[in-house]
C-alpha cells in the first residue's frame, strides 16, 4: 500500500500548476523540469564511483502507449492520459556490456515494475559489480535497491577504502546500508521501511570477492568441469535445507521459500554483516551473479550452466534472461555475467594481465 | 505572507487479482500552514446569523430568550473586519441587520457589534416557518461577494410549512454553491431530514441543540470556527481513465457526505466536487472507488488522479494506481484505511435504516441493524456514536452487537443519534517488517 506524496511546480511554459514529478504540463504539454520524487529512472552512463545522475529529460516523442496507442504527449505523471496505463518505463529493461561483462536487469512478466538495480565498474583488469533486489512488500523497494549498488559500488573501487577485502565489502555493506535508511518513504499499511538484498562481485587477479546478504546468488560456471554454487541465502528455504529439515524440493514447494531472513532497510538488526568469501578462479569460465528471479527457475549451478548456452557475456546474460521469463517471469531478473579467459595466477600478485576487459572500459551501470 | 499548504496522500492496496476491476483508496488531504502556500491574508469573510422567530419558538419562550442571547452573544464576539448580518425567519425574512431595507452586511467593529447585539436581543417573534425564504434572503445578501468565505448558521426549531414544500429544495438549489451553511434544531419538532437536505448541499453539519442554555456555546463554536476557514471555494478534482465509471467519490472523514452526485464534469475523464471553505489546520478523508477496464498480470494503470484546486490552481494531488497481480498475498491485503472508512460507511447506513425500521415499528430489523452498528462503533472506537446509540438502545455485548432496542427512549434520543450518524473517526496506523521480496 503506498503512500504517494506530491508537491506542486509551476510550468516553465505556460506558468500553469503541476506536480513535481510530473513529466509534462497537463496545460500546454511541455515538459517540465525534473524536480523528483519523480518515477525511478536508473543513471545513465553513471561516471564510476559517482551517486547516481538526474534521469535523462524526459521526451515528448517518447513511445506510444503500448495498450491504447495514445501518444506519449498526452502521459501525465509517467501514465497514459487516455487509458492509464503505465507508460514504458526505462527501469523495465536495463542492459549493460563491456567485453566479457554483461549485464542484464528486466522487470520479468508477473511484476508490474523492476525493483532489482545494478551497477558495475569495468576498469583496469578489474570488475566490479552489484546486484540488489529490492523487497517488495516495503516501500520504494526500486530506489532502495538502487542506491544500494550506487552507494556500495562507490566503496568498493575508491582507492581510500580499506585494503583488506573483507573490511571492503563490510564497508560497502555499511555505505550500502546508509543509501538504503536514506530513501525516502516511511512504512505504510502492511509496506515496511524501503528494504533490499545486497550482492557484491570484485573480480580482480584471478579472484572473486564475493560478498552476500539476502538471497541474490553467485555461482560459477567453469568452460569445463561442474558448474558450482559460490553464495548462501539468507532464506527460509536454506535454513531449513542446510538444517537438514527439508530436502532442496521440499523447501523450495513451500510458500514460505522465499522469505528472506535478512535485508538491508530501517528495521534489518544492525548486527547483520554480510557473508563475504574469496573465490579463487580455477580456470577459464564464467562468473554468473543474479537475483532470485533467475534462480526461481534454476535452483541449481548445474541448472543455471544448462541455461547458460554459448556466446559472449552479454548475449549470456540476455538468455538467462529470457529462460527465466519464458519459464513463467514471476519475478523482477536481474543476471550479470563475467567471463574469466586467463589462466589462474599462480600467486595473488596483482596481475599485469588482463582477464577479459579492455582498460578503458570505465563507466557505471546503463540502460 | 500567511499562506495554507496542502498535501494529499493515498493510502490503498493497489494490487487486484487477475480479472477484477474495482480499485478503492482513500486520499487524505491536509491543509498546514506554512510559505509558499495559497495567500490566505485577504480573503473576504462573512457570517450570516439565520435565527428562526416563528411563534413556535416563543413555546417556551425559553427557546427565543436563547436564541436571542446567543446571536447577540456571537455578534459581540465577531472578529474586527468580518462582515456579518442576521436575518429574522418567519413566513417571510427580513434582514433584522443591518437595518435599512437594503440588503447589505456591516463590517465588525466595535459600534456595529453593539448595535447587532442590541438588534438580537430585541428579535421580534410571529408567523409561520417558511425556510425557502430565508435561504432566498441570505443568498440575495452574500451574492454579491463573490470569492468571499460565505457562512451561514441557521437556527430553527420547527417543521418548515407544507406550502413551502415545492420551493424549499429549489432554494436551496439556488443557494448552492454561494454560501455554506450550517443548521441547528432546538427542542424535537424539527425535521433532521429537512435540515439534512440544506447542510449536505450547502457543505454544513445538522446538530441537535437538545437544550437551549446550550445554544450560545453552540453559536461561539461555529462562530470560532468560521473564523478559522481561510481559504475559500475548494474543489475535488478527480481524473479517471477511459472507459472507466466512477462508483464513488465520498468524503469519510470528518463526517461522512456522498460528493459523487455533486460532480461537475470538466472533460470526458475529469469531474469537480465542491468541498467548501478550508481552514489553515485541517484534514479530510476522501473515499473513491472506480471501476476500471481489466488488465493482465504485471499491468499498472493509472486509476484515478485526485487533486486538491483552490480557484483554477490545483495545489496537490495524490495517484491512485492498479497493479493486476496473480500473487494472492499482495492482492488479499486489505488496506487499513480503506476497510476502516468502508466499515464507517455501513455504520452510518445502519443507523439510518435501524431508525426507519424504529419509526416504521419493526423492532427486528431495527435491532438487527443497531445491533450491527453497537459492533461497527465499538470495533472503531467512535465512541461519540457509541454514546448517542446508547439513548436509543441497551447493549448487551458491544463486540457481538447483542442489543435491545430502547421502547422508551425520547424523540431527542433519536434526533441526537440521527444527527451525529455521519461522524467518522480517523483510523489508528500500524508499521510491519519486510516479509519477502
Amino acid at each position: 500500500m503506498t503512500v504517494t506524496d506530491t508537491t506542486i511546480v509551476t510550468c516553465p511554459a505556460c506558468g500553469a500548476t503541476a506536480a513535481s514529478g510530473d513529466l509534462f504540463c497537463e496545460a500546454c504539454g511541455a515538459n517540465l523540469p525534473d524536480t523528483g520524487p519523480a518515477p525511478v529512472a536508473p543513471a545513465a552512463g553513471a561516471e564510476e564511483g559517482t551517486a547516481p545522475t538526474a534521469p535523462p529529460p524526459a521526451s515528448s516523442d517518447g513511445p506510444a502507449c503500448r495498450n491504447c496507442g495514445a501518444s506519449a504527449d498526452k502521459a501525465v505523471e509517467g501514465y497514459c492520459g487516455d487509458c492509464g496505463m503505465k507508460m514504458p518505463a526505462q527501469r523495465d529493461h536495463m542492459e549493460s556490456s563491456h567485453p566479457g561483462v554483461g549485464v542484464v536487469s528486466d522487470r520479468g512478466i508477473r511484476h508490474h515494475r523492476n525493483e532489482d538495480s545494478f551497477a558495475a565498474s569495468v576498469a583496469d583488469g578489474r570488475v566490479v559489480v552489484l546486484v540488489c533486489d529490492g523487497v517488495s512488500t516495503t516501500v520504494s523497494p526500486d530506489q532502495a535497491s538502487q542506491a544500494a549498488c550506487d552507494a556500495a559500488l562507490a566503496v568498493i573501487v575508491s582507492p581510500d577504502g580499506p585494503a583488506d577485502p573483507e573490511a571492503r565489502m563490510v564497508a560497502a555493506h555499511s555505505a550500502a546500508l546508509a543509501a538504503v535508511l536514506s530513501v525516502p518513504g516511511e512504512p505504510e499499511g502492511e509496506y515496511g521501511w524501503p528494504s533490499c538484498t545486497f550482492l557484491a562481485g570484485d573480480v580482480h587477479d584471478g579472484v572473486a570477492d564475493l560478498a552476500t546478504l539476502g538471497d541474490c546468488r553467485s555461482m560459477w560456471l567453469p568452460a569445463e568441469g561442474d558448474p558450482e554454487m559460490l553464495t548462501v541465502d539468507d532464506s527460509w528455504a536454506e535454513e531449513k535445507i542446510s538444517s537438514g529439515a527439508l530436502t532442496m524440493e521440499e523447501a523450495y514447494e513451500h510458500p514460505k521459500a522465499h522469505m528472506i531472513t535478512r535485508w538491508l532497510g530501517k528495521d534489518a538488526d544492525p548486527e547483520w554483516k554480510p557473508r563475504y568469501r574469496r573465490f579463487v578462479v580455477p580456470g577459464p569460465g564464467r562468473l554468473v551473479l543474479c537475483s532470485d528471479g533467475l534462480w526461481n527457475y534454476a535452483l541449481t549451478a548445474a541448472a543455471v550452466g544448462a541455461a547458460a548456452g554459448e556466446g559472449d557475456a552479454l548475449t549470456v546474460a540476455q538468455r538467462l534472461t529470457s529462460f527465466a521469463n519464458e519459464a513463467g517471469g514471476s519475478d523482477n531478473i536481474t543476471v550479470a555475467v563475467i567471463e574469466i579467459d586467463a589462466a589462474p595466477p599462480v600467486t595473488e600478485a596483482p596481475s599485469t594481465e588482463s582477464p577479459g576487459v579492455s582498460p578503458e572500459e570505465e563507466e557505471g551501470q546503463q540502460s | 505572507m500567511t499562506s495554507t499548504v496542502f498535501s494529499a496522500s493515498v493510502f490503498q492496496n493497489e494490487f487486484l487479482p487477475e480479472g477484477t476491476t474495482e480499485v478503492n483508496a482513500v486520499v487524505t488531504v491536509t491543509a498546514a500552514g506554512g510559505d509558499g502556500g495559497v495567500a490566505v491574508s485577504d480573503v473576504e469573510k462573512i457570517v450570516l446569523l439565520i435565527v428562526d422567530v416563528s411563534t413556535s419558538m416563543e413555546q417556551p419562550r425559553t427557546k427565543i430568550n436563547a436564541a436571542r442571547k446567543a446571536a447577540a452573544a456571537a455578534c459581540e464576539a465577531m472578529p474586527d473586519g468580518v462582515l456579518f448580518g442576521i436575518v429574522a425567519g418567519g413566513d417571510h425574512a427580513a434582514q433584522a441587520y443591518p437595518p435599512g431595507g437594503e440588503t447589505s452586511l456591516a463590517r465588525a467593529d466595535d459600534q456595529t457589534r453593539a448595535e447587532a447585539a442590541a438588534v438580537a436581543r430585541s428579535l421580534p417573534t410571529g408567523g409561520g416557518t417558511e425556510i425557502s425564504k430565508w435561504l432566498d434572503l441570505a443568498r440575495e445578501i452574500v451574492e454579491p461577494y463573490e470569492g468571499a468565505i460565505r457562512l451561514a448558521y441557521l437556527l430553527t426549531d420547527g417543521e418548515n410549512n407544507d406550502n413551502d414544500r415545492n420551493e424549499f429544495p429549489r432554494a436551496i438549489a439556488r443557494a448552492t454553491g454561494v454560501f455554506q451553511c450550517d443548521a441547528r434544531g432546538v427542542g424535537e419538532s424539527w425535521r433532521v431530514s429537512e435540515l439534512r437536505q440544506i447542510t449536505s448541499a450547502l457543505l454544513g453539519e445538522v446538530e441537535v441543540i437538545s437544550d437551549p442554555s446550550a445554544m450560545e456555546a453552540d453559536f461561539l463554536d461555529f462562530l470560532d470556527q468560521a473564523i478559522g476557514k481561510t481559504v475559500a471555494d475548494v474543489k475535488l478534482r478527480m481524473w479517471a481513465p477511459k472507459g472507466s465509471t466512477v462508483r464513488f467519490v465520498r468524503q469519510v472523514a470528518p463526517t461522512i457526505d456522498d460528493l459523487t452526485p455533486k460532480a461537475q464534469p470538466v472533460d470526458a475523464l475529469t469531474n469537480t466536487y465542491p468541498t467548501g471553505a478550508w481552514s489553515g489546520d485541517e484534514s479530510r478523508d476522501y473515499h473513491v472507488c472506480v471501476d476500471v477496464p481489466v488488465g493482465n498480470v504485471g499491468d499498472e494503470k493509472l486509476a484515478a488522479r485526485v487533486s486538491l484546486l483552490v480557484g483554477a490552481d490545483a495545489v496537490s494531488q495524490g495517484l491512485v494506481r492498479a497493479v493486476w497481480t496473480d500473487d494472492t498475498a499482495l492482492s488479499t491485503r486489505i488496506n487499513a484505511q480503506v476497510a476502516h472508512y468502508t466499515g464507517q460507511a455501513e455504520l452510518a447506513q445502519v443507523i439510518q435504516e435501524g431508525l426507519q425500521a424504529r419509526k416504521d415499528g419493526d423492532i427486528d430489523t431495527a435491532t438487527i441493524k443497531l445491533g450491527r452498528a453497537v459492533q461497527l462503533a465499538a470495533e472503531s472506537g467512535n465512541d461519540g456514536t457509541l454514546r448517542v446509540l446508547r439513548g436509543v438502545v441497551d447493549v448487551e455485548d458491544e463486540a457481538s452487537g447483542t442489543i435491545r432496542v430502547k421502547r422508551d427512549a425520547g424523540k431527542l434520543a433519536e434526533m441526537e443519534l440521527d444527527t451525529r450518524s455521519t461522524r467518522t473517526v480517523q483510523v489508528k496506523r500500524a508499521t510491519p517488517a519486510p516479509e519477502g521480496n
